[in-house]
Order: C-alpha cells, then sequence, then structure tokens
C-alpha cells in the first residue's frame, strides 16, 4: 500500500490590491503556479490563482472578484511562465490585465471573435461601465480649484 | 501512364483531437500497412499526390490549408478523415470552427467516424487511388490534344 | 558574432504531427530564442458549456484529445462526483483505475514511435506502433472503439468487464512487456540514440521548479512529484514509487517513459488481482451546484479540471489546463543554446499534445 497524501484544497478570496503581497508569499515559500482561471458570474469577473505544493500535494486557489472594468496587475515579474494564462484570460474574457512581459494585445490564438466566451451584451456594457467610472473619478478630482477660487473672492470682497 | 501504383500522400491535421491524426499513421504502420498499396507518407507538399486532412477548419488554420492545396501539383485528390473535416462534427456550434474541410478547398472522398478507423481509411485511400488514375488519365488527354492543336 | 536570422518553424513540418509554429532566432546554427505562436487547433470547447448539459460535457471534454481521452473524461466525471457528493463504487474505481493505465501504456509508446521517428529511426517508429496495437484491441475487446471510448458516465462507469476478459488482458500485457524489453535494448543501448539524445535539451531541477514543469519531464530532472499519490480513482489501495532520474536531458526522459510502462504493467496486474465484486455506478439525483478543482495525472503531467456549477443542468464554467501548456516555458528555455538541428528531437521529448493546450 503507497501512502497516500491528499489534503483538503484551500481556497482564500481576497481583494484586488492584496494580490502581488499573496502572490509574493507563495514564491517564498516555493509553490509552483498551477493555473489562472477567469469566470463571469452575475456580471464580474472572478479570477482564481491556483498554487501546488508538489511535496505535500497542498492545492491553494486565491480567489478575486473585481467589477469589469478593472485593472489586474500582472503576476509575470514574480512568476515569469504567468504570461500565458494571462494572455489567455485577456483575448477569451477582455479582462485588462496591465504590464504583462510578453503581451500578445489579443493575438495570443488570434481568434476574430472579441473576447468569444463573454455572453451578448456583455463587452458593451463593460465600456459603459468604464465611461461611468472614468466620470465618477474626474469628479471626485474637481472640487479643489472651487474651493480655492472661493476663498479668492472672500479675500478680494474684504 | 499507370501511376496509381505508387501515390504519396501528405497528411496535415487542421483543428482536430489528433485521434484521426493517430489512426491515418496507424494505417501506415505494419499491422494495418496502406505502404502495401505503394503509399509513402511525405512531408513536402510538391511531392504529394494525395491530400489526408482530419479535423474542421478554424480561422487561423484556413489559410494554411489553401496554401498547402495550391502547393501541390496537378493531379490531386483530397480525402477528407473524419467526421470533424466532413462536416465540422461535435464542434459544429462553437465560436471559432467555420464547418469541415470543403469550406476551404474542394474534398473528393469523405470518410466519417470519430475517430476515423484504419479499415475504412484505406478504404479511402484505395478510392482516391482510383480518382487518382482517372485524373491523370484526363490530363494526359489534355495535354495530347493540346500539343496537337499546336502542331495543326 | 554572426548574422541573426529567423526561421519559421511549422505548422506543416514532417517531424510534427500537430500544427504548432515557433520563430526561430539563430545565429551560426545555435538557437538564441523561440518565439511560440499557437491558435491552430483553437476550437474553443469550453464555450460549448452553455449549449449542452453536465452529463454531454463528458462526451466534449473527451474529444479534447484522442490520446489523453480517457484521462479528460475522467478527470471531468471525478470533478462532477466532488460537487455532488457521489461516492463511486470501488468496481468502477477499479475499472476506470486499468483503463487508465492502458491508456498510459498506449501514449508512452506512441510517444516512443515518434521520439524515434525524430531521430531519423523509422523501423524502431514501426515497430512501437506495431506493439501498441495490441493495446488497442484490448480497448476494442472492453469498450468497442480504439481510442475515444465513451465509459465514463457521472457516478460511475457504464461497461463491465468479466472475468475472462481480465484474464485475457493478464496473458496479452505479458506478451506486451516481452516486446517492450526488446525495443528497449535499442532505445537505450543503441549508439546512434545515444548521441543524439544524451546532453541535449539540459534542465536543471532548479529550472524545472521554477519554470512550472510537470509530469515525466518534470520527473527526469529530479522532481518527485506523481499525482496519483493523491489516491484518486482505485490508486490509494494500490502500490507504486514515482519514476525519476536525475539527469534532465532528452535520454533521461527517454528512460523515465520506458520505466514508467513497465509500471503501469505492473499497476494493471494489482488492479486485475485486487479488483472486487460490486455495483458499475451510483445514481446521480439532482444538478451540481458548487466548485471545485480536480487534477489527475494524464501521461503528460498534471491536469487541472475546474468546474462551476449553478444548480441547473447548465454548468456555469468548464476550464481544463493540460499538462503541455504548463511544459511550454521550460521548452522555450531549451531550446536556447541548442543546436538547429537537434530542434526536432527536443520539441517531441517534452510529449507535445498542441490539441489539448489549445482546446
Amino acid at each position: 500500500m503507497c501512502k497516500v497524501l491528499n489534503p483538503e484544497p484551500i481556497q482564500e478570496t481576497i481583494a484586488l490590491d492584496k494580490l502581488l503581497f499573496e502572490v509574493m508569499k507563495k514564491k517564498e515559500a516555493g509553490l509552483r503556479l498551477s493555473q489562472i482561471c477567469v469566470s463571469y458570474i452575475n456580471e464580474k469577473y472572478e479570477l482564481s490563482y491556483s498554487f501546488a505544493d508538489d511535496e505535500s500535494f497542498q492545492y491553494t486557489v486565491l480567489r478575486v472578484v473585481i467589477d469589469l472594468y478593472e485593472e489586474v496587475p500582472s503576476i509575470c515579474k514574480i512568476y515569469p511562465y504567468a504570461i500565458f494564462y494571462e494572455n489567455e484570460i485577456a483575448e477569451l474574457y477582455d479582462v485588462n490585465v496591465e504590464m504583462i512581459d510578453l503581451d500578445f494585445h489579443g493575438k495570443f490564438y488570434r481568434i476574430e471573435k472579441e473576447a468569444p466566451m463573454l455572453p451578448e451584451g456583455a463587452l458593451e456594457k463593460k465600456a459603459q461601465e468604464e465611461a461611468e467610472a472614468k466620470k465618477r473619478a474626474e469628479a471626485a478630482a474637481e472640487p479643489a480649484p472651487e474651493a480655492q477660487t472661493e476663498e479668492e473672492n472672500k479675500g478680494g470682497n474684504n | 501512364m499507370n501511376i496509381k501504383r505508387s501515390p504519396w500522400l501528405l497528411h496535415y491535421d487542421g483543428s482536430s483531437c489528433n485521434g484521426c491524426d493517430i489512426e491515418v499513421l496507424a494505417s501506415l504502420t505494419p499491422v494495418y500497412d496502406a505502404e502495401r498499396l505503394g503509399v509513402e507518407n511525405t512531408g513536402d507538399p510538391m511531392q504529394a499526390d494525395i491530400l489526408l486532412i482530419t479535423g474542421g477548419i478554424n480561422t487561423q488554420n484556413a489559410p494554411v490549408v489553401k496554401q498547402l492545396y495550391d502547393q501541390m501539383p496537378r493531379p490531386k485528390v483530397v480525402v477528407a478523415v473524419g467526421i470533424c473535416a466532413c462536416t465540422g462534427g461535435v464542434f459544429k456550434e462553437t465560436y471559432n470552427i467555420l464547418g469541415g474541410a470543403d469550406k476551404v478547398i474542394p474534398v473528393d472522398i469523405y470518410v466519417p467516424g470519430c475517430a476515423a478507423r484504419p479499415q475504412s481509411i484505406i478504404d479511402g485511400i484505395i478510392q482516391a487511388r482510383e480518382l487518382f488514375q482517372q485524373r491523370s488519365d484526363e490530363h494526359d488527354a489534355l495535354m495530347r490534344s493540346q500539343k496537337g492543336a499546336a502542331n495543326v | 558574432m554572426g548574422k541573426k536570422s529567423v526561421v519559421p518553424f511549422g505548422p506543416q513540418h514532417p517531424v510534427l504531427p500537430e500544427p504548432i509554429h515557433l520563430d526561430l532566432v539563430i545565429e551560426d546554427e545555435i538557437i538564441s530564442e523561440a518565439i511560440p505562436n499557437i491558435g491552430f487547433i483553437h476550437r474553443g470547447l469550453e464555450g460549448l458549456v452553455e449549449k449542452k448539459d453536465f452529463n454531454e460535457m463528458v462526451y466534449i471534454a473527451e474529444r479534447t484529445c484522442g490520446i489523453c481521452s480517457f484521462g479528460h473524461g475522467l478527470g471531468y466525471v471525478e470533478a462532477i462526483e466532488h460537487v455532488m457528493n457521489i461516492e463511486v463504487p470501488a468496481r468502477a474505481r477499479y475499472l476506470r483505475t486499468i483503463w487508465a493505465e492502458l491508456g498510459r501504456m498506449h501514449s508512452h509508446l506512441l510517444w516512443l514511435g515518434l521520439a524515434a521517428d525524430a531521430f531519423g529511426f523509422e523501423s524502431l517508429f514501426y515497430e512501437s506502433w506495431r506493439i501498441r496495437e495490441r493495446i488497442l484491441d484490448l480497448h476494442e475487446l472492453t469498450c468497442g472503439s480504439r481510442l475515444i471510448f465513451s465509459v465514463n458516465k457521472v457516478g460511475g462507469v457504464i461497461r463491465d468487464i468479466p472475468a475472462d476478459k481480465l484474464a485475457y488482458i493478464k496473458d496479452q500485457i505479458l506478451i506486451v512487456e516481452k516486446e517492450v524489453k526488446n525495443i528497449e535494448k535499442t532505445f537505450l543501448g543503441d549508439y546512434s540514440v545515444q548521441t543524439r539524445s544524451k546532453g541535449i535539451g539540459l534542465l536543471t531541477k532548479e529550472e524545472a521548479h521554477d519554470l512550472g514543469a510537470v509530469g515525466p519531464f518534470a520527473r527526469a530532472s529530479g522532481i518527485t512529484a506523481d499525482l496519483r499519490t493523491t489516491g484518486y480513482a482505485a490508486y490509494g489501495e494500490l502500490d507504486f514509487e514515482p519514476v525519476i532520474s536525475n539527469d534532465g536531458d532528452c535520454y533521461a526522459r527517454l528512460d523515465v517513459r520506458i520505466r514508467e510502462l513497465y509500471q503501469s504493467i505492473d499497476l494493471i496486474r494489482q488492479a486485475i488481482d485486487k479488483i472486487p465484486e460490486g455495483e458499475l455506478e451510483a445514481k446521480a439525483i439532482g444538478f451540481p451546484k458548487g466548485e471545485y478543482f480536480m487534477r489527475i495525472e494524464q501521461p503528460r503531467g498534471e491536469a487541472v479540471y475546474y468546474v462551476k456549477g449553478n444548480g441547473t443542468k447548465i454548468l456555469d464554467r468548464m476550464r481544463i489546463r493540460t499538462p503541455t501548456f504548463a511544459n511550454i516555458p521550460p521548452l522555450c528555455e531549451t531550446l536556447k543554446g541548442a543546436d538547429y538541428a537537434d530542434v526536432g528531437p527536443l520539441v517531441v521529448s517534452i510529449d507535445p499534445c498542441i490539441s489539448c493546450t489549445e482546446r
């Protein structure tokens, strides 16, 4: 009878800004990147980064849930072979992955249809959400110049 | 000219799952032995007479298949091996498959099956041999009639 | 310092059974870089998950690749069974193990033939495939088809192997063992094969770990990882050790795969001796709800199957990550500094299955 090693897989859900730190911890522990996967559920992207330990056969999955227009940093500076997985998710699901070392710009599989795994109407929704998010960001940056002109007016009146 | 005794094959894999390719190569190995018909599996399209296509056609390999077909000298015969090369098979409804091999090049013989059995593939090669002899005879007659017209 | 030129390799090439395109940057016959360009076999079968229900997806998963077809069906079905909490009966698990090991044997014999053809040794190619036909006859005897046979279903298997056929399988693999011993002398002892494979394509243990290599490719460099140790199907009740080598070159990969053939023969014998009587399937009630990552050991390495169900008969997502996808970065690394004449044997030595990679 051979020794059977079958630990329960671990799944952790983390926020997008903690992604690089958690991946660095996995690299420090000597784990191998097994795969990167994305699903389109309830109009959000669910990313899964899987890491495998070849000595104890422990499988860990990092889950990140993001909105359609958010930008994901590439982990290829930590795991160089992640570029293939990231090019694939950028091409099939149109996820905005930034700073990939070898970026095929949507020509990895050279498919004619844009983002073929997304359902109908999802690309337009994504463009819409991206425009709204940009408007919200600009509106949040505006109040500072208006407050300054008000003070000048007050100083002028006195 | 009796050239049907040594037709040379070119085998190309479109978007296939490999099952039919492995069966094509298995037909050439000692147990099923299509080589007793005089065929030889060549890798050079410019020396091939019969093209064996497996797998469906997707947008990326449509120009490759067209170029291979154009590089083969006439007379030539095309055999579509496996149900994916005939009609698209199980993958007809995916977003990337255009259909069978006849979307890009003219196909003469269809060999169905998933994966196509070596017995059917050898039957297809025998029928392709007959068609190849027929086309070669027609080509010879055309050359003779053109030469005859030039001499007049 | 020579001039750099770019040589295209593929998609149609006599040594490649499948289309893949590599742009090789060479300088004085030594390769400095290899840029892969794939997409010729991409069928998009993961998109079919919206159109077929979860029982029919077994047929789609099996047709991802014709060589490792049983493994794909097995991985998908095991993932769904984990999500639905179905306990597969013991006899079905042993039958799945026997078919999986027969699949591993036919895949390794196929690869041995293609490797011999890449060296230019055509008669050895024909001899390996002649031996392989005996295994395919066993497939046809038990399942009705030679390569793609759908015997897996959610909950068990659909056909049984009666006791007289099991005894016949045992006799046939004894003959296969004698014939493999014959060709092993040529593969590992012949001078021309040794010159073309010893010292070619070296990959050290650290490089293999840093680049994420899996399967016999990694085991030939010294990494001891064999996923059958996790005990899926009936492997938990059988006795085996992972086959490893420490050399890391093409010769070591030949050696590892030939020894795995003997290991598979031993595993089939153990399974046939220990197989219990019993049911062939467990009833699958309801629809899958939840997600699971299942990993199995295909002949080429670790394959990951991810399914996510939402309680209806149409799944949300099915993803297959095949071993060749993980082996392409180490391949590009071993090609650097290699001789131009060694590109064919090197590419074949990782056992590429491009149709699995691109699905």
